[in-house]
């Protein structure tokens, strides 16, 4: 059951930071 | 009704829409800038779709719906997470992409690092990763064709991608991406159909919560063993890294009309990616716990099977989404394999303004098209070869571009430009004694390869003291 919740919290993470970063790394323009 | 005729309607309404929607971006003044990355003109929403329908291979569908219908949630921690950490790193890069105004990966080592050596080993690299990435598509499009349409499983079937694949990467990168919209939107539509059907009694939010917590299940209670979980750990990092570098991706961020753009499609690629991991996972449980397949079968047949516990046209609709990723894939890599030949490999001996450049970009164009059809035969004979499975090829293939790619696209201040061909040199072969030859896992030779990459720059004085040239090599900047 461990795996399976950390599967799923990583996962989350994973689909938004990228959206995160980039936001930042432009300088905010997106 | 028989599921047959709603088979033959689907791929018969598949096969005219992509004829009519890609037939519109065969242009009359193509240029090498047009055909590689649509002139640099791509809007965030194309850019975003054809980055998504690149990223949802039959390796990411097929391939991993079945080892999670074997494995469970090792898998998704693996391939999934794997995959989408890849992505991470994206936004680093965009700025240094785009400021190059380059066709290509390869060209772009050349010009940040001054060594067309490098840009030629790369190129070549990157045609044989991408044959063997395109063999996955070919084998997973002949299956489920066959399926479909009730016909042998064999060349005939595998031919027909044949068609599809050059037919939209004939007419380049705008042909691509307006194929690739058409494809993401069945692909999304397949997955999100079959999650709400696959529950026997309906989509009910209590059950399928339990689904996709497993619970019942015996695995569930089970704990990893710490060989498994290094074993995951390492494919996590490989593919993700794999995923980091990959040339389908970089040139997705080259081709954005705007910097603004990438950084748009970056942010909203994994919404979309993510949505169809949720619904192929919810759907892949789903089956794991309710329909045991018999015995064991070729990977793309059993997924197909798996198909066949859905309502009619739900599995129609599923089945047509492996099709379309397959196609969607393929096109791509196609386009990259036959840029490596004939741009980077064979690079155009005419200078710019001078009196034959018209007629050179047109024999250059054609000579593109004569490449990406023998590139696509090698590949659908190659498809037909005792290879390994999905995810072995998709392991060799990406462990080579993380080799590549890793260093001089994420840490450019690490790079020794002098040794840079040296090392990667070394680098590959040392990767291909390991896993070809002394049968190491693709994941842990390339974490060693790594490590020896990173040493070699680290300690580059002691291999090459400063003001001295490997072999009498002298490195030139590109003009």
């Amino acid at each position: 059951m461990k795996l399976i919740v950390l599967c799923w919290i990583v996962f989350a993470v994973l689909i938004i930071a990228p959206g995160i970063i980039a936001f930042y790394v432009s300088g905010k323009n997106i | 009704m028989s599921p047959l005729i709603y088979y033959l309607a689907a791929f018969g309404a598949y096969t005219v829409s992509i004829i009519l929607i890609t037939g519109q971006s065969f242009g009359w003044n193509e240029t090498k800038k047009s055909f590689y990355i649509g002139s640099r003109r791509i809007s965030m929403m194309p850019s975003t779709a054809t980055f998504c329908a690149t990223w949802i291979s039959p390796l990411s569908f097929v391939g991993y719906s079945m080892w999670l219908y074997r494995d469970g949630y090792v898998a998704f921690l693996a391939s999934v997470n794997g995959w989408l950490l890849g992505l991470l790193f994206f936004p680093f890069i965009v700025r240094r992409l785009r400021e190059k105004y380059v066709l290509s990966l390869p060209e772009w080592l050349w010009r940040t690092y001054g060594d067309v050596r490098v840009r030629k080993l790369v190129a070549l690299t990157m045609i044989f990763l991408y044959i063997l990435y395109l063999v996955i598509q070919f084998r997973a499009f002949g299956i489920t064709v066959s399926y479909m349409l009730d016909i042998p499983s064999g060349f005939a079937a595998t031919s027909l991608i044949y068609l599809f694949v050059l037919y939209t990467t004939f007419g380049g990168y705008p042909s691509v991406v307006r194929s690739d919209v058409l494809n993401l939107f069945l692909i999304m539509i397949g997955v999100t159909v079959a999650a709400c059907f696959a529950l026997p009694g309906g989509f009910e939010p209590k059950e399928a919560f339990d689904v996709i917590l497993m619970k019942g299940s015996p695995e569930t209670a089970r704990k990893l063993t710490f060989a498994e979980t290094f074993s995951a750990f390492a494919i996590m990092l490989s593919w993700g890294l794999g995923v980091a570098g990959n040339p389908q991706y970089a040139v997705r961020i080259i081709a954005c009309r705007t910097k603004r753009d990438a950084y748009g499609m970056l942010s909203v690629s994994p919404f979309i990616v993510g949505w169809f991991y949720i619904c192929v996972t919810f759907f892949v449980l789903v089956c794991k716990a309710k329909y045991p397949l018999p015995g064991s079968m070729e990977e793309t047949l059993a997924f197909a099977r798996l198909g066949q516990f859905l309502p009619d046209v739900a599995g129609t609709f599923l089945l047509i989404s492996v099709i379309a990723a397959a196609v969607s894939t393929a096109n791509s890599q196609l386009l990259l394999a036959a840029c490596s030949l004939c741009y980077d490999l064979f690079p155009s001996r005419v200078s710019a303004g001078s009196n034959e450049e018209p007629f050179e970009e047109d024999r250059f164009l054609l000579l593109n098209r004569v490449a990406i059809t023998v590139i696509a035969s090698i590949a659908l004979v190659l498809s037909h070869a005792n290879l390994p499975d999905y995810l072995m090829l998709g392991r060799i293939s990406w462990t080579l571009v993380a080799i590549c790619f890793f260093y001089p696209l994420f840490f450019p201040r690490m790079v020794v430009k002098d040794m840079l061909f040296y090392v990667l040199s070394v680098a590959l072969l040392l990767q291909s004694v390991l896993v070809f030859i002394i049968g190491i896992s693709p994941e842990y030779a390339m974490l060693a390869v790594l490590i020896l990459e990173a040493v070699l720059f680290k300690f580059n004085g002691y291999f090459m003291p400063e003001g001295t040239a490997w072999f009498g090599y002298k490195r030139e900047e590109p003009r």
